[in-house]
C-alpha cells in the first residue's frame, strides 16, 4: 500500500493529472459562477499550485540528471 | 505624404550609413584579425615574426583550456623576477595604486555603460506613451540622465588612461606579455571607444533636432547601437580578465598558438559578461537614484521633491530589476569557477576568501532590505495603502529570517574560550545555517518577499475591479504561501540527501522564485487592468527616510562592487595569468580582510566625491533652464505657496 | 479575527512562561528540549511562534484598553530576541553572531516601527520628549542619559581590556581560521600523484571490482541520526566480501591510530580531543567531511597539519602527516571508514 502510493506521488503522471483536474475545476466554477466563493477558490488554488510545484521540483531536477525524489524511492 | 515617406527613406539612409562609417574601423580590423593579426604587422615586428616562423614550423603547442593543437606564435610568458627592470616602482605599494585606478576606472565605465541603457529605456518609454505630458516627463529624464553621462564619460576616459600609464609604469613585464596576447583585440577595442565617443556626441547633439516623428525613431534607434558598441566595449575588456583568471588559447609556457577566438572565449568570459552587464546596470540604477534621492533632500519646492521623487523612482525600480537576476548570475559564475578549477572555487567560498563571502552576503541582504524598506515607505505616497501597511511587520519578520540565515557565518569568530564552550568549531544549531543549503533558501526567501513587497506596491492605491478578483487574490495568496513552503522545504530536504543531488536543489529554488516574479506580477497586472483608484500617487509626498534608504543601496551597490571585483581579482593568488605568469613582485601575498575593507571603502569614497562634483557640474547647466523642468512636473495642480 | 488573535495571545503568554520557567529552573530545562537534527528549524519555528504569539497579546491588550506603546513594543521586542539568543539556545552561541543577530534584529524593529508615519512618531516621542526635556521627569532622564551613556561606554571598553576568566589570564586574541583551505591540484603520496579532480578511492568499488558511488551508498549506515546499519551489509560480517570488508579494514585502521582525537563517534570527541584547541575534525557534522571530495580527505590525512598550504595561514592543527605512517591503501580505507561510519556520502562534482 506505502509502495503504491509513492509510485503514484513520484510519477510527474500524478502531477500533470492534479493540475489538470484543478484546471478543470477551474472552469466548472466558473461556469456555476462559484469561483469567488472563499471556500471554493482556496481549494482550487491549492490544487493547481501544489501540483505546479511538485512538476517544477520534478523538471528541474531531472534536467539536470538527479532525482528529486531521492529519499522516498530508498 | 510623399515628403513624409521621403523623409523617412532619407533618414534610414543617413542612419545605415552612420553605422557604417562608425564600424568601418573595426570591419577593416576583423579582416586583419582573420588572419591572426600577422597579415601587416608593424615594422619592428616583422623581424621578430621571420625569426619564430622558423621554429614555429616545427613546434606546436597545446591549448591548455581547449586541448588543441595549435602552432606556436608567440613569446612564451616572461619569467620575472622581483627588481626595477620587472617592477619599478615608487615608494609604495604598487599593487594598490593599481587597484585603485582600476576601482575608479572601473566605477566609472560601469556608470556610462549603464546609463545609455537607461536612457534607451526611458526614452522608448518616452516614445509609446499616449500621455503627452507624460512622454514628453520621460524624455526630458532620459535627457537628463545622458546629461549626466556625458561629463562622467570623459571622466572614464581619463581614467583609463591613468589606467594605462599606471600599468606600462608599474607593471611593464605583465602588460607587455598581456598586450602581446591581446594585440588585436586592443585595437579594436580602441576603434570601438572612437565609434561609442561619435554615436554618443551624435546621440546627445541631435537630442533636440530629432525630437519629432520618424527622426526620434531613428534617434531611439541611435542610443540602441550606442548601447551596442558599449556592451561589446566591456566584452572585449571582460576578454582580458577572464584570461587572466582562466587562460586559454595559450600553451603551458604561455605561447599564444594563434586562435584569437579561444583567447577572448575563455572558461569565464561568458558568465563574467552576463554578470557585468547586470551589475553595472542595477549600480548605474543605484547611483541615478541616489542622485534624484541627493536632489531630493536638498530640493526648496514642492515641484522639486515631487520630480525627484519621480526620477528615484524610476531610477530605484530599473536597478531592482537587475539585482533581481543577478545572484543567479552570480550563481553561474561560480559553477564555473568549480567546472574550471575546483581550487579556485574553494579558495572563494570556503579557504582564503571566504570571509570575504561573508560580507558579501551581508551586502546582498542589506540592498534586499533596503530595497523593500523602500517600497515600503513609497507605500506613503498613496491613498489607500494602509491596509498593506499594517502587514509590513510580518514581512519584516520573514524577511530577517531569512537575512539572518544567509549572513550566518559556516566558521564563526570565535574567542578560544567561546570555542572551548561550544565544544567545537560548528554549532549544532546554526552550524546547519551556514552551508549552502540553508542560505539558498534564504536568498530566495528574501528576493520572494521583496516580489511581494513590489507587488504590494502595485497594488497600493487601486482595487481590483475584475469579476474573478476574489479567487484572484486567494490564488495569489496561495501561490506565495506555497512558493514559501517549497522553498523552505527544499532548504530542509538538502540536509537528507547526499552533496551531489543537493547541488541540483538550487534550481527548483530559484525556479520557484522566478515563477512568483513572472506569473505573479502578470497576474497582478491582469487583475489591475480597469482598476479604481483610491487617488492619486503623490509624488514628493514620500519619507524623507525612504531616500536615505536609497543613498545607503546606491553605497551598498558601490561597495559591493569593489568588495566582489576584489574577490575576483585576487582569487589569482600569486599568479598575474593564472597557472601561466607567475606574479614574483614582492605583492604576490592577500591582503588581510582589514586592509582590503579600508581600501574598498577609500574607493568608495573617492568615488562618490568625485561623482558628487560630477553630479554639481550637471545642476551648473540645469539652472539655465529652470522654468523647463518645472513645466515637466504633471498631474499636479499649482498650489498657493506656503512656508515650511 | 478577534478569535485568532486571543489564541495568539494564549499562545503568546504560555509560550512565554514555559521559556522564562525553563531559563529560571522553575520547571526543567528540557520541558520543550531541542530535538537533535532538527535544531535550525526548531529555532525558526519558535520564534515565529513568539512572534505570533506577541502579536496575539498586543491585539488583546489594545483591546482591553491596556495598550503598550510602540516604543516600548520594540524595545521590548528587541530585548526578547537577546534574551532568547543567549538562554535558550545551546550550546551558546558566539559572540561575534550574537552581535550579528542582536544588530540584524534592531534593523528589523527600525523597519517595522519607522513602515508608516503614524507609528514612527509613536515610536520616536518618548525619545524626542527626553532629548526637549520639558516635564521635571524627562529633564531628569536627560541628565541621567548624559552621565550614564558615556558612563557606560567607559565601562564597557574598560571591561573589553581586563583580563576574564579563570587565573585571569588575557583571552587569546580571535583568530580567522579557514576550516576547508583550497587543497592543490595534485599532490604526492608515497611517490604517486594523485590530482585530486579525478582522483577515485580504489575502495569504493562494487563487486566487478569497478568506482561505483551508487553501490556504496546503498551499503552505507542509514543517514539519520540513529546511524543504523543497512541490512545485509555489516562490514563485520566475518563472510563480508569486496567494499564492506574494506571498510571493516578501514574501520580497525581508525580505530588503532585515529580514533584516540577523533572520537570512537567520529565526533571529534576523542580521549586526547580537549587537550588541542580547537579540538579534532567532527565528522558527524554537516559541514566537514559530507561536504567535501573524497579525495580532499585523503590530501588532508596523508599530508597532516603540516601540509596545509601556506595561504591558510593561521593554521592550527597538529593532526600528524599519516603517509608517514600508514600506507596508500590504509588512508583510502580508513577514508572509506569514515564515509561509511557517518552515513555521509563524498562530494562529487557532476
Amino acid at each position: 500500500m506505502e509502495m503504491m502510493i509513492i509510485k503514484a506521488i513520484t510519477n510527474p503522471i500524478f502531477w500533470f493529472a492534479l493540475l489538470a483536474f484543478g484546471v478543470v475545476l477551474l472552469f466548472v466554477g466558473k461556469k456555476m459562477n462559484i469561483l469567488n466563493n472563499t471556500a471554493y477558490a482556496a481549494m482550487v488554488s491549492v490544487v493547481i499550485v501544489v501540483a505546479y510545484f511538485h512538476i517544477v521540483d520534478h523538471y528541474l531536477m531531472e534536467m539536470q540528471g538527479l532525482d528529486y525524489w531521492y529519499l522516498f524511492r530508498k | 505624404m510623399g515628403r513624409q515617406n521621403g523623409k523617412k527613406i532619407w533618414s534610414i539612409m543617413a542612419l545605415c550609413a552612420m553605422i557604417g562609417f562608425l564600424l568601418l574601423p573595426v570591419a577593416t580590423s576583423l579582416n586583419a584579425l582573420a588572419s591572426g593579426g600577422g597579415e601587416a604587422p608593424p615594422a619592428p615586428a616583422v623581424k621578430a615574426e621571420g625569426e619564430k616562423k622558423d621554429e614555429a614550423k616545427v613546434e606546436k603547442g597545446r591549448d591548455v583550456y581547449y586541448k588543441t593543437e595549435g602552432i606556436v606564435s608567440g613569446a612564451p610568458a616572461p619569467k620575472t623576477v622581483d627588481g626595477p627592470r620587472d617592477y619599478p616602482r615608487y615608494n609604495f605599494e604598487s599593487r594598490v595604486l593599481l587597484w585603485f585606478a582600476n576601482q575608479q576606472h572601473l566605477y566609472y565605465g560601469s556608470f556610462v555603460l549603464a546609463v545609455p541603457i537607461f536612457c534607451m529605456i526611458i526614452e522608448f518609454m518616452g516614445v509609446v506613451t499616449k500621455d503627452k505630458a507624460m512622454a514628453k516627463k520621460y524624455d526630458q529624464l532620459a535627457y537628463d540622465f545622458i546629461k549626466i553621462s556625458l561629463t562622467a564619460y570623459s571622466l572614464t576616459a581619463i581614467l583609463g588612461g591613468i589606467l594605462i600609464f599606471t600599468f606600462l609604469t608599474l607593471y611593464p613585464a605583465f602588460f607587455g606579455y598581456l598586450s602581446s596576447i591581446f594585440r588585436p583585440v586592443m585595437h579594436i577595442y580602441a576603434l570601438m571607444f572612437v565609434a561609442e565617443s561619435g554615436t554618443l556626441y551624435i546621440y546627445y547633439y541631435g537630442w533636440d533636432k530629432m525630437k519629432e516623428g520618424f527622426l526620434k525613431w531613428i534617434h531611439l534607434s541611435m542610443s540602441v547601437i550606442l548601447n551596442v558598441i558599449g556592451t561589446l566595449l566591456m566584452m572585449l575588456a571582460n576578454s582580458w580578465i577572464g584570461f587572466m583568471m582562466s587562460p586559454a588559447g595559450v600553451d603551458e609556457q604561455g605561447r599564444f598558438l594563434g586562435n584569437i577566438w579561444h583567447v577572448i572565449h575563455t572558461a569565464l568570459w561568458n558568465p563574467l559578461n552576463v554578470h557585468r552587464i547586470l551589475g553595472n546596470m542595477a549600480f548605474g540604477g543605484g547611483v541615478v537614484a541616489a542622485y534624484a534621492a541627493y536632489r531630493f533632500l536638498s530640493a526648496k519646492t514642492d515641484e522639486e521633491r515631487a520630480h525627484y521623487d519621480w526620477m528615484g523612482y524610476i531610477a530605484m525600480a530599473l536597478a531592482v530589476a537587475f539585482l533581481i537576476p543577478l545572484p543567479f548570475a552570480g550563481y553561474w559564475l561560480m559553477r564555473e569557477v568549480y567546472a574550471y578549477r575546483q581550487q579556485m572555487g574553494i579558495t572563494l567560498m570556503g579557504g582564503l576568501l571566504a570571509w570575504l563571502f561573508i560580507i558579501q552576503a551581508t551586502m546582498i541582504g542589506i540592498l534586499f532590505l533596503s530595497t523593500n524598506y523602500y517600497l515600503w515607505q513609497a507605500l506613503g505616497r498613496m491613498r489607500g495603502a494602509e491596509k498593506y501597511q499594517r502587514y509590513i511587520k510580518y514581512l519584516v519578520f520573514v524577511l530577517v529570517c531569512g537575512f539572518l540565515i544567509f549572513i550566518t557565518p559556516h566558521t564563526m569568530v570565535m574567542t578560544p574560550a567561546e570555542l572551548k564552550a561550544m565544544g567545537g568549531q560548528q554549532h549544532p544549531v546554526l552550524g546547519n545555517y551556514g552551508v549552502m543549503s540553508a542560505k539558498n533558501g534564504g536568498i530566495n526567501v528574501i528576493i520572494t518577499t521583496t516580489v511581494l513587497s513590489f507587488i504590494w506596491y502595485m497594488r497600493g492605491n487601486k482595487e481590483p475591479m475584475v469579476p474573478w478578483k476574489n479567487f484572484g487574490n486567494i490564488f495569489m495568496g496561495a501561490f506565495f504561501g506555497f512558493a514559501y513552503v517549497n522553498i523552505i522545504w527544499l532548504a530542509v530536504y538538502g540536509y537528507y540527501i547526499p552533496a551531489n543531488v543537493r547541488v541540483g536543489l538550487s534550481v527548483p529554488q530559484v525556479a520557484t522564485t522566478l515563477s512568483c516574479l513572472f506569473f505573479m506580477t502578470a497576474l497582478n497586472g491582469f487583475m489591475l487592468k480597469g482598476a479604481k483608484q483610491m487617488g492619486p500617487i503623490e509624488w514628493g509626498k514620500i519619507s524623507v527616510r525612504s531616500q536615505y534608504a536609497i543613498i545607503m543601496l546606491a553605497t551598498a551597490f558601490t561597495w559591493m562592487m569593489g568588495l566582489m571585483g576584489y574577490i575576483r581579482s585576487s582569487v589569482r593568488l600569486f599568479w598575474h595569468v593564472n597557472e601561466i605568469m607567475r606574479d614574483n613582485s614582492p605583492w604576490a601575498y592577500t591582503h588581510t580582510v582589514g586592509f582590503a575593507a579600508n581600501m574598498i571603502s577609500f574607493n568608495v569614497l573617492f568615488f562618490w566625491i568625485s561623482i558628487l562634483f560630477v553630479f554639481w557640474l550637471g545642476t551648473l547647466g540645469a539652472k539655465k533652464v529652470p522654468v523647463n523642468v518645472k513645466a515637466h512636473v504633471p498631474g499636479r495642480v499649482p498650489e498657493p505657496a506656503h512656508g515650511h | 479575527m478577534k478569535a485568532l488573535m486571543s489564541v495568539g495571545a494564549v499562545v503568546g503568554v504560555i509560550a512565554s512562561l514555559v521559556l522564562l520557567g525553563m531559563i529560571f529552573g522553575v520547571i526543567p530545562a528540557s520541558t520543550v528540549h531541542l530535538v537533535e537534527g532538527y535544531m535550525p528549524m526548531q529555532m525558526l519555528f519558535e520564534l515565529s511562534i513568539f512572534v505570533a504569539g506577541f502579536t496575539g497579546l498586543s491585539y488583546m491588550l489594545n483591546s482591553m484598553g491596556m495598550t503598550i506603546s510602540r516604543f516600548w513594543q520594540g524595545i521590548g521586542f528587541v530585548a526578547f530576541i537577546l534574551f532568547y539568543l543567549k538562554s535558550r539556545i545551546y550550546p551558546p552561541i558566539p559572540f561575534s553572531v550574537r552581535a550579528m543577530y542582536g544588530t540584524v534584529t534592531m534593523v528589523a524593529v527600525f523597519m517595522w516601527m519607522s513602515s508608516n508615519e503614524e507609528d514612527w512618531k509613536k515610536f520616536r516621542q518618548p525619545i524626542l520628549n527626553v532629548m526637549d526635556g520639558l516635564t521635571p521627569l524627562h529633564k531628569g532622564l536627560r541628565t541621567f542619559f548624559l552621565i550614564a551613556i558615556p558612563l557606560g561606554l567607559w565601562g564597557f571598553a574598560y571591561q573589553s581590556f581586563v583580563p576574564q576568566g579563570a587565573g585571569a589570564d588575557v583571552d587569546e586574541p580571535i583568530e580567522l581560521r579557514t576550516v576547508h583551505p583550497a587543497p592543490p591540484a595534485s599532490t604526492k603520496v608515497h611517490g604517486k600523484t594523485f590530482v585530486l579532480q579525478t582522483s577515485q578511492n580504489p575502495y569504493r568499488a562494487n563487486p566487478e571490482g569497478k568506482y561505483d558511488q551508487e553501490y556504496s551508498n546503498k551499503l552505507i549506515v542509514e543517514q539519520s541520526m540513529g546511524r543504523l546499519m543497512q541490512e545485509n551489509a555489516n562490514p563485520w560480517d566475518p563472510k563480508a566480501e569486496g567494499y564492506l570488508k574494506n571498510v571493516r579494514e578501514g574501520g580497525e585502521i581508525f580505530f588503532q591510530n585515529c580514533h584516540f582525537c577523533h572520537g570512537d563517534n567520529l565526533n571529534g570527541r576523542g580521549l586526547h580531543a580537549f587537550a588541542f584547541n580547537p579540538i579534532p575534525a567532527n565528522f558527524t557534522d554537516p559541514g566537514t567531511i559530507a561536504q567535501l571530495q573524497e579525495t580532499f580527505i585523503f590530501w588532508r590525512v596523508s599530508k597532516g597539519g603540516l601540509g596545509l598550504p601556506r595561504e591558510g595561514f593561521p593554521w592550527a592543527s597538529v593532526m600528524p602527516p599519516w603517509e608517514q605512517h600508514l600506507t596508500t591503501d590504509e588512508i583510502w580505507k580508513v577514508v572509506l571508514f569514515e564515509y561509511w561510519h557517518t552515513g555521509y556520502y563524498p562530494r562529487t562534482w557532476d
